[in-house]
């Protein structure tokens, strides 16, 4: 960390002192350091004598009696890990970037120009294997799953496949850029293999301790120096004058060009965060296509079908769509990450997924396709009416009575003890429910051939498989006149009643 | 060396340092280095604590290397401190010692 460094951290932190005090303190530490620098030691020697920031910053406070801030980063459990390696990573570009700008000359410049077009055209290339991958995943999951969840599915694998793709262009862009920029030789183990695993072993050993602390407070530092750079470029400007007042020649333009280089910084970092949040925009699509599923699960509900397994599986889906959109919220816009409500969040939405599973496997299960026997000679009789089919009754089976305005009661002295509830559709073929005492029978009726056989079958299967479904009826209900048959000596009030059990029965 | 002994003594030593002759922060933490091993990170906070507690009291000096330097000069009140925590130190180091020659075969 360099003196700068060291002293704009210890400023922020010490936000609580007032500003004659902070100053007080920042000019003591500054001329200690500049007197250990010239008696030998460099900057970062000096710094580091210090000790832990932190614990300089606690001592600091705790001589005023302040309870100052705890650093909450030592208590970080692995999802706040996850949320700091994500900062490190946009602020290692920041820092990047900054480096790139200083050292630019216009032959560099032109290089630099030459490779980023064929660095385009490469990733151009490789857009064709993740293409691939991504369309292999998704016919794969297609054949799993019925439709819709497999477009769920489907979608998060796009998501997913899209997002390590971003990462990887921006790697391989940088790179490029860099390798124009320092002038370093054009072949494949500078433009590839050195990025990548300089990537993988910054990740790795953000891990340990030591090296990490120094990376964090180094990145946490630069970004915030930039972006309040940023916001107060004339308090820069004047404080820069006046220390290039002071200071030798050398002094000077280096700190005009990090002048420089970090409003460029900061301009790239607002870029960035803008294509963050365009990225987001799918996640919050797949937020609210779940919102409206659970709407439409409570809804079916109330209905009387009770898919319990869909329903989890969606608020699991709910949960861990929200974790990424509130990890990639502290990507864009650096901020500190709640690690505990993360994960419980992710807790609960993988329960709910591990319990939802199963119980959607078993919901399809309880849906059988029921189709028509396809003898056509049965359907060529004389008779007026004859059956068609007989419909195994299962406790599945609903049917939907809602529009009452169709209902007609017939008094009818043919009857004995049973009631008929006939529906007719607009195929002049009706369904047939009758209660007598012993049983229920549920038959399909054809009174007269009209129309073309394959449609009446179409029409006739598809209310079928409504009925075996458990679904709500899907047709046009307006279309359906249903006639109740009683016997004509029959109560008209135990009529009703027994109309509403079959009903119940029925809809079960 | 053990940093529960170091803390104990360590405001000891800053006192008599500062009471010596006025000082800047840095050439104080060279002395105080001489005698027992802190780093900065334990002395300015102290330094800090005990001009909050007006045992010390501050004053800039020009100086020719760079900016001016904040010196530390011990107060009355630091005095009397300084002499009742040497008293005490002199006093309980001396037991110590004493029992440590009583149980040389310890």
């Amino acid at each position: 960390m360099t003196k700068q460094e060291f002293l704009e951290k210890l400023k922020q932190k010490l936000d609580l002192l007032t500003d004659m005090e902070v100053k007080d303190i920042l000019d003591e530490y500054s001329d200690t350091i500049d007197q250990k620098v010239q008696e030998g030691k460099s900057e970062e020697e000096a710094v580091n004598d210090f000790g832990d920031i932190n614990e300089l910053v606690d001592e600091i406070y705790d001589a005023y009696k302040i309870k100052g801030k705890k650093e909450s980063n030592r208590h970080q459990d692995a999802a706040g890990k996850a949320g700091e390696v994500l900062n490190d990573i946009i602020d290692s570009l920041s820092r990047f970037f900054s480096t790139v700008f200083k050292d630019l000359t216009v032959e560099g410049l032109s290089k630099t120009l030459v490779l980023i077009g064929v660095g385009l055209v490469v990733l151009l290339l490789l857009r064709i294997p993740f293409a691939i991958i991504e369309g292999l995943f998704r016919s794969f999951i297609h054949i799993l799953l019925p439709n819709s969840l497999a477009y769920v599915f489907s979608g998060f694998i796009s998501v997913i496949v899209s997002l390590i793709f971003l990462v990887l262009s921006i790697v391989i862009i940088i790179s490029f850029i860099r390798v124009g920029v320092n002038g370093e030789e054009i072949n494949t183990e500078n433009l590839f293999k050195r990025p990548l695993s300089e990537g993988l072993d910054s990740l790795k050993s953000t891990k340990k301790k030591t090296a990490s602390d120094e990376v964090k407070e180094e990145s946490k530092e630069k970004s915030n120096a930039s972006t309040y750079e940023y916001k107060t470029k004339q308090a820069t400007e004047q404080k820069s004058e006046e220390k290039s007042q002071r200071d030798t020649s050398v002094k000077e333009t280096r700190s005009s060009n990090n002048y420089f280089g970090k409003s460029i910084v900061a301009v790239f970092v607002w870029i960035l965060r803008f294509f963050g949040i365009l990225l987001m925009i799918p996640l919050w699509c797949a937020i609210v296509g779940l919102g409206i599923a659970v709407g439409l699960i409570v809804y079916l509900l109330f209905q009387g079908v009770s898919i319990w397994g869909v329903f989890l599986l969606v608020i699991g889906a709910i949960g861990i769509v929200s974790v990424i959109i509130r990890l990639a919220l502290l990507l864009v816009f650096n901020k500190k990450i709640g690690g505990f409500f993360i994960t419980m969040n992710l807790v609960i939405a993988a329960i709910c997924i591990g319990i939802g599973m199963p119980l959607t496997l078993h919901d399809i299960s309880r849906f059988d396709i029921v189709y028509m026997g396809t003898d056509e000679s049965q359907l060529y009789l004389d008779d007026d009416l004859e059956i068609i089919g007989k419909l195994s009754f299962n406790e599945n089976v609903v049917y939907d009575f809602s529009y009452s305005e169709n209902v007609t009661y017939v008094a009818d002295d043919t009857l004995q003890n049973e009631l008929i509830v006939e529906a007719y559709d607009t195929y002049d073929y009706y369904l047939h429910v009758s209660d007598t005492p012993d049983k229920v029978e549920i038959m399909l009726y054809r009174d007269h051939y009209r129309g073309d056989f394959y449609d009446f079958r179409k029409s006739l299967s598809f209310t079928i498989d409504t009925l075996q479904d458990g679904k709500i009826s899907g047709y046009d209900s307006r279309k359906i006149k249903i006639i109740v048959r009683y016997p004509a000596n029959a109560n008209k009030f135990e009529v009703l009643n027994q109309f509403n059990q079959i009903e119940n029965i029925v809809k079960k | 060396m053990n940093t529960q002994f170091k803390k104990g003594v360590l405001e000891l030593v800053v006192m008599m340092v500062v009471a010596k002759k006025d000082i800047y922060g840095y050439e104080l933490v060279k002395e105080v280095c001489n005698i027992v091993h802190v780093n900065e990170g334990t002395i300015y906070p102290l330094l800090k604590r005990m001009t909050n507690e007006s045992i010390f009291e501050t004053y800039l000096q020009e100086s020719t290397e760079g900016p001016p330097r904040k010196y530390y000069r011990i107060t009355v009140r630091g005095l009397d401190v300084m002499k009742e925590i040497k008293r005490e130190w002199i006093e309980f180091s001396n037991s110590i010692n004493k029992f440590i020659e009583e149980n040389k075969e310890v």
